[in-house]
């Protein structure tokens, strides 16, 4: 355009400034859910709470070398820590299971969705936008990383500190056969596997809770509480017939790993139990999260 | 509607015996041919099936209080038997190989007879005892006392020795049990004085092995019930039978008495079988009447619990001796220290106690 | 390229690949909470290029609107489009062209203003990770946030939070701003490179919606407003209609006080005041043409020392529509 142009006109009309359109990144799910891992671990209290996980395994290792505990004694395996360090990955994942592991679970995960509604960065994620169906799969997976970091701390440092108070040896299983250091340790893997299957339960069933409220607190205790009573509900001999389908009864049932003659199918349908409690919540959280109005 | 899809999601989910097992066994059920109850007998007795594995639940529902840690535990001592719901994997290959296993959580109590050895272990204690089994021990004795009668192998057993002229026996060919078809036996007293209404054994139909016994008390649920949950006629293989002892476990070496020793008037045999068995018996009647009488006398099991329990169960009989009673097995004991036990109505405990005063 | 007469700087309002719609538009939008009707039947139009004041009393319905805008709420009945795509159907690919501050800026307290905007710049599918690091710093800098970008959140005052809110809004090139409240707790100087930013974005061809309580501040930078109050939209368009609506009053300093208001009274004015200590006639304007009122005063031989049209300020207009006082509607 020439300036003589311009002079003579009084409006200059430019042309529309062109927005690209959005196109979507590849690898965008995987730069979210490193984004939420880190969300999770750079927060203080989750280090905090992963560090009293560490701490049971080394409590344990340390009074068992203290004080050798007669057999039979305290929680499963105790008394055979002293002959076998590996025992004491079992006896810690024992130890940690009724209390510390659904504890930090219920933090986790009843802080994940009613976290971010109660500060308002919900509505944030919301628009920018992740989809809600997006940001409940996002929000799973962090939940189960977390899930799996929380029993693998129990698990190694139970490993680390049993091998080296009391050394890796071959392996008695709970029927009396004896396997290799190396055979127990794949046990070990397996039952660690197992585990984070089954607290993975408890987990979605914090995540749906989540969805529920913008009180964290409240949905962090009603996660936890969820673990409790299910376990009360275990204890009642008159409910019995129930026992085999509550959501915690076949938590401690990774001891199956540990027979010489494993029950695989028995392994599968608990595991089966526990992920149709997984689905069965993120189902529900599903429905709740995607229809919920967001006014926080 | 989400919301009601979920839940019909979780029902499906979370009744795990419901569509899951049936499906899973299905072994195609044809119908049965009508078999009298004395063919039926003499097929049980006749059975050729040598190996058998598979998993057993035994269920008492005694109405008595629930025991502390009885539930779930792999123990074989008593307080664990006569409440709450036991499963044990069996194997047997033919009568010198034989393993059990009582599940517990994060425990287990392992019974191994392997020719001559017969094995014990237990997981929450690491205890092993060895005992070299007589050539001629019979059955029985090869199994530790506490775990006679908890297959369902050994409960039919002891039902089919116990039938007389004052059993009834008929056959229905009806019930599925661990996915196969089965004949159902049915025992029940002619005689009255007896608490069991009836016991029912379930046989396979192609093998004649009883799957399950049911003893049926006043109750309309079985007061006891053994049954094979799941079972193959599979040959188990040869590593299930060989124990090794665990490195620096401490082995308690038993002895078991032969046949001969056994049955023998000799004095030491008997104190050695006393020491074997602390409880020392003998059985009043026969039948569905009989009852064993015994001297717990000073038992160490006879603890401050059980002491507590055993006075918020029993009545007080106006003579001082105590009577405990039970939907199917009734237990009076006497002032001056004897028991008397028998699935038998309370008068007939107290008419054996008069009768053997002393 | 054409040349228009307006006597302005404007856009081209047409773009390819976009249909030419208004960049908000809503119709029949409703929503109740329980028994309360916090927004009833309102007709948005916000048009493209627009700087579209969004005005009303605490509690007139005008967060539950955007929220809906934002697919955040759903609406009981009514339709919304985005940028010309119906929302909440086109959410995924409608509000990445979308900026948004909703209710004053919400970040996680542990994490610095950097890592909360690389959060959402990480949540944001269409946004390039390889750009991620030069979009966060521009961002930053374009609200004079590069200073405490390290800082955690916890740390942060009032006015770095906001203007946070505004980094994390302006992290990609956006076509449409939905600020809402966006001058809250920033002092005067803040409040003033808030107005400059959202001229600066208006120019650079984004839409606006900006709610304010704060008239005059909307006054200043808006082209057009929408009032509510009780859920209700009771007027809107381009800010100088929506002012005209008001009764313009035409103001002659005049000597000739009786030939003014005779003019006056012969071309249909109504409502001539005169006075003759102060030398003014007054009189509503209605549709008459200011220029052709001030010629039949000079042409009647009034000698004419000043000449202006007085409209009310948005602030009265408000008053007028909303009603005086503090109460709170609902």
């Amino acid at each position: 355009m020439s300036s003589a142009e311009m002079s003579t006109a009084e409006v200059t009309v430019l042309p529309r400034p062109s927005f690209a359109p959005p196109r979507t990144q590849r690898g965008a799910f995987w730069r979210l859910y490193r984004s939420e891992m880190r969300l999770l671990l750079r927060r203080r209290r989750n280090i905090a709470l992963l560090a009293v996980l560490a701490i049971v395994p080394l409590l344990i290792g340390v009074a068992v070398k203290i004080s050798t505990p007669r057999n039979g004694e305290g929680p499963a395996f105790l008394g055979q820590i002293t002959g076998n360090g590996l025992f004491l990955v079992f006896t810690a994942l024992t130890v940690a299971l009724p209390l510390f592991l659904p504890l930090v679970i219920g933090v986790v995960a009843g802080d994940s969705i009613a976290g971010e509604a109660g500060n308002g960065t919900l509505r944030y994620l919301l628009t920018v936008p992740v989809t809600r169906t997006r940001l409940l799969a996002v929000k799973t997976l962090g939940v189960a990383s977390f899930t799996a970091l929380a029993v693998l701390t129990v698990a190694l440092v139970g490993l680390v500190v049993g091998g080296v108070l009391f050394g890796l040896h071959a392996f008695t299983l709970l029927s009396g056969d004896t396997v290799s250091a190396a055979s127990g340790l794949v046990r070990a893997v397996f039952v660690a596997a197992y585990v984070v299957i089954a607290l993975f339960a408890l987990a979605a069933g914090g995540l749906f809770i989540s969805t529920l409220t913008e009180n964290a607190i409240a949905a962090m205790a009603t996660t936890i509480g969820l673990a409790v009573f299910s376990a009360l509900l275990d204890a009642v001999p008159q409910l019995d017939r129930i026992h085999g389908a509550l959501l915690t009864d076949h938590w401690l049932g990774f001891g199956e790993l540990l027979r010489s003659n494993v029950d695989a199918a028995a392994l599968i349908r608990w595991s089966l139990l526990h992920l149709g409690y997984a689905a069965v919540f993120l189902s529900l959280a599903w429905a709740r999260l995607s229809t919920k109005d967001i006014t926080s | 509607m989400p919301v009601v899809t979920a839940g019909l999601v979780a029902a499906a989910a979370v009744l795990p015996g419901s569509a899951f097992s049936s499906a899973a066994f299905g072994n195609g059920h044809t119908a049965l041919q009508p078999r009298t109850p004395a063919e039926l007998l003499a097929a049980v007795r006749t059975s050729s099936v040598r190996s058998v594995s598979g998993t057993v639940v035994e269920t008492t529902r005694l109405g008595l209080p629930p025991l502390p840690g009885a539930d779930r535990s792999a123990s074989l001592q008593w307080q664990s038997l006569v409440a709450g719901s036991h499963t044990a994997r069996v194997w047997a290959d033919g009568p010198g190989r034989q393993r059990l296993a009582m599940l517990g959580q994060l425990a287990e109590s392992d019974v191994v007879r392997n020719g001559q050895d017969l094995w014990t272990y237990a997981s929450d204690t690491t205890a092993v005892t060895h005992a070299v089994v007589p050539s001629d021990a019979s059955k029985a004795m090869t199994a530790p006392a506490d775990i006679r009668g908890f297959t369902p192998q050994a409960a039919a057993d002891k039902a089919l020795q116990a039938i007389d002229p004052t059993t009834a026996v008929s056959v229905r060919a009806d019930a599925v049990v661990a996915g196969r078809t089965t004949y159902t036996l049915r025992l029940a007293p002619r005689t009255a004085g007896s608490t069991i209404r009836q016991v029912l054994i379930a046989v396979d139909g192609a093998t004649s092995v009883p799957l399950r016994v049911q003893v049926y008390g006043a109750g309309s649920s079985p007061a006891f019930e053994t049954a094979f949950t799941d079972i193959s006629f599979a040959r188990p293989a040869a590593t299930v039978f060989a124990f090794v002892p665990p490195a620096g476990a401490s082995v308690t070496t038993r002895s078991l008495l032969s046949r001969t020793q056994a049955g023998s008037s000799d004095k030491a045999a008997a104190r050695l079988r006393a020491a074997a068995e602390p409880m020392a018996s003998m059985m009043i009647g026969s039948g569905w009447t009989s009852i064993a009488a015994f001297r717990p006398g000073n038992s160490p099991r006879r603890d401050a619990s059980t002491a507590t329990m055993l006075d918020q169960l029993s009545t007080v009989q106006p003579n001082g001796d105590r009577l405990v009673r039970t939907p199917l097995v009734n237990a009076l004991l006497t002032r001056d220290g004897r028991a008397f036990v028998g699935a038998v109505t309370p008068e007939l405990l107290l008419r054996a106690a008069a009768g053997n005063a002393g | 390229m054409t040349a228009g007469t307006a006597g302005a700087l404007t856009r081209d309002s047409g773009r390819s690949g976009h249909p030419a719609g208004p960049a908000v538009r809503t119709a029949g939008l409703t929503r109740r909470f329980g028994d309360q009707i916090a927004v009833d039947d309102v007709d948005l139009v916000v048009p493209r290029g627009a700087v579209y004041g969004f005005l009303g009393p605490n509690g007139s319905g005008k967060t539950t609107t955007i929220r809906m805008l934002l697919g955040l709420l759903a609406a009981d009945s009514g339709e919304i489009d985005l940028l010309g795509e119906p929302m909440p159907a086109s959410l995924g690919s409608v509000l990445p062209r979308v900026g948004a501050l909703i209710e004053g800026p919400a970040f996680h307290l542990y994490l610095s203003g950097w890592d909360n905007l690389r959060r959402l710049d990480a949540s944001d599918r269409t946004a390039d990770p390889a750009t991620s690091r030069e979009r966060i710093g521009t961002a930053l800098a374009r609200v004079g946030l590069t200073a405490a970008a390290s800082k955690r959140y916890r740390q942060y005052s009032l006015g770095m939070k906001q203007r946070l809110g505004l980094a994390a809004a302006l992290l990609q090139p956006r076509e449409l701003l939905v600020l809402d409240e966006p001058t809250n707790g920033l002092d005067p100087q803040g409040t003033r490179e808030v107005r400059n930013l959202v001229r600066e974005l208006a120019f650079d061809g984004t839409t606006v919606l900006v709610s304010s309580h704060l008239l005059a501040e909307i006054e200043q930078v808006a082209t057009h407003v929408g009032i509510m109050a009780a859920g209700r939209l009771l007027r809107q368009g381009p800010l100088t209609e929506v002012l005209a609506d008001g009764a313009a009053v035409v103001r002659i300093s005049t000597p000739d006080v009786t030939l003014a208001s005779g003019a006056l009274a012969r071309s249909g004015l109504t409502g001539v005041v005169a006075d003759r200590e102060a030398a003014v006639v007054t009189a509503r304007l209605g549709e008459h043409l200011p220029e052709d009122v001030l010629r039949e005063v000079v042409t009647d031989g009034a000698r004419v020392r000043g000449f202006a049209v007085e409209r009310p300020h948005l602030e009265e207009l408000f008053v007028a529509l909303t009603g005086e006082g503090f109460d709170v509607l609902r």
